[in-house]
C-alpha cells in the first residue's frame, strides 16, 4: 500500500517526467548535433582553371571546353634537331580569390626506345606581361638513352585574382629522331 | 547555420514543457496528458532520426515542412491549453498567466527562429513581421511593468469600466 502511495504521489510523477524529459532532450540534441556535424560537399566552379591560349589549337587542347579543371594536349609536336616553341600552349585563370599553384609531375613513359628521340621538353609560366614565373619545368635527356635524366619540380608561386598565366612548352628533338614516336606526360596543377 | 531539424528540437523541448507543467497543474488537467505530451515529444525524436537516416533522400524543402509542420502542432497544443484553461474550466487569471508566461514567449521565439532561418534560405518573410512582433512585444513588455509596479491599475480599470456601464 505505501509503496503505491508513493508511485502516485504529485512529486513521484514529477520527477519521473523530469527524468525521462532530461533523457529525451539530451538524446535529441545529440542527434540533432550529429546532423549539424554532418559535412555536405556542394560541387562548383573551379576558380582557378584551365582556359584557352593563343597556341591551343595547335597543341590540340581538349577538355571541359578548356573551361574545365582538366586539358589534354594532344598535338604537341617535336621535330628532329629544331626547338618547337608553343607560346600559349594553355593559359591558366584565376577568377577568385588569390591561390598558390605549382607544377607537379605525375608520370611520363620512361624507359622505352621512344624516349631516347628526345632531348628534352621544358612547360614554363608565363605571366600576362610576358616575364616567366617560378622555375623551368623540364623533362631532359641530355644522354640520349631510354630514361629521362630526372623528374622536375616546382615551387608554389601566387597567382593572383584575376589573373591569367599562360603554359609555354618548348619540345626538342635529336637530329635523328625517327617519326611517330610517342610520349605521354601527365602534369598535375597543384593549388592552394 | 539553422538546420530545419532544429524546428524538430524546439518542439520537442515545448512538448516537455508542456509536460511538466501539466503535471505540475494535474487538478486542472486529464491525469493521461503530461504522459501523452511525452510520447509527443519520443515522437520527435523519432523524426530526428528519420531525418538523419535519410538526410541524403530528403530535400531541403521537404525536411523544413515536416519539421515546421511538427512546430506547428506543438503550438497548437500550447494555444489548445491555453483556451481550454480559458473557454472550458474558466480558469481567467491561469489562463492570463499561461499566455504571458508560456502561449506568448514560445510563439514570439518559433517566429523568431523561422524567419531567422527563412532569412538565412534567402526566403524572406515580410519584414513587416518583424516589425509587428517587436511593437507587440514592445505593449506587452509595458503592461505588464506597468501593471507589476502598480497592481491597483487593474483595479481602477475595471471600477471605470463598471461606471460607465452604468451610466
Amino acid at each position: 500500500m505505501e509503496i503505491r502511495k508513493i508511485l502516485y504521489r504529485k512529486e513521484t510523477k514529477l520527477v519521473t517526467l523530469l527524468l525521462t524529459s532530461l533523457l529525451i532532450a539530451t538524446a535529441s540534441a545529440t542527434v540533432y548535433y550529429s546532423l549539424v556535424m554532418q559535412s555536405t560537399v556542394t560541387t562548383q566552379a573551379p576558380e582557378v582553371k584551365f582556359v584557352a591560349g593563343n597556341d591551343s589549337n595547335e597543341a590540340g587542347a581538349t577538355g571541359g571546353d578548356l573551361t574545365d579543371s582538366w586539358v589534354r594536349l594532344g598535338s604537341l609536336k617535336a621535330y628532329p634537331n629544331v626547338t618547337l616553341t608553343y607560346d600559349q600552349a594553355v593559359n591558366i585563370s584565376c577568377t577568385g580569390a588569390n591561390h598558390q599553384i605549382k607544377l607537379t609531375h605525375s608520370s611520363i613513359t620512361d624507359g622505352t626506345d621512344a624516349v631516347s628521340n628526345f632531348t628534352s621538353i621544358k612547360f614554363e609560366l608565363i605571366a600576362a606581361n610576358g616575364s616567366q614565373v617560378g622555375t623551368d619545368f623540364t623533362y631532359n635527356n641530355a644522354n640520349g638513352d631510354n630514361n629521362w635524366d630526372s623528374t622536375p619540380s616546382m615551387d608554389y608561386i601566387t597567382i593572383h585574382e584575376d589573373e591569367e598565366w599562360s603554359v609555354k612548352v618548348t619540345t626538342t628533338a635529336v637530329a635523328g629522331a625517327a617519326a611517330d614516336q610517342v610520349i605521354a606526360i601527365v602534369i598535375n596543377l597543384d593549388i592552394q | 547555420m539553422i538546420l530545419p531539424e532544429f524546428f524538430a528540437l524546439l518542439s520537442i523541448d515545448i512538448f516537455l514543457l508542456l509536460s511538466l507543467l501539466t503535471c505540475l497543474l494535474e487538478e486542472r488537467f486529464p491525469k493521461a496528458i503530461p504522459y501523452i505530451y511525452q510520447i509527443a515529444a519520443l515522437i520527435g525524436f523519432g523524426h530526428l532520426l528519420v531525418s538523419r537516416e535519410f538526410l541524403t533522400v530528403f530535400g531541403e524543402d521537404m525536411r523544413f515542412w515536416y519539421n515546421f509542420f511538427y512546430l506547428l502542432v506543438a503550438l497548437g497544443n500550447i494555444i489548445a491549453i491555453n483556451l481550454y484553461l480559458a473557454v472550458e474550466k474558466k480558469l481567467w487569471t491561469l489562463a492570463k498567466a499561461w499566455s504571458g508566461a508560456v502561449t506568448f514567449p514560445i510563439i514570439v521565439i518559433s517566429v523568431f527562429f523561422v524567419s531567422n532561418y527563412s532569412f538565412l534560405q534567402g526566403a524572406e518573410f515580410p519584414t513587416l513581421i518583424l516589425q509587428v512582433g517587436l511593437v507587440a512585444s514592445a505593449i506587452v513588455m509595458g503592461v505588464s511593468i506597468s501593471i507589476f509596479l502598480s497592481p491597483d491599475l487593474l483595479n481602477k480599470l475595471k471600477r471605470r469600466k463598471e461606471v460607465n456601464r452604468w451610466k
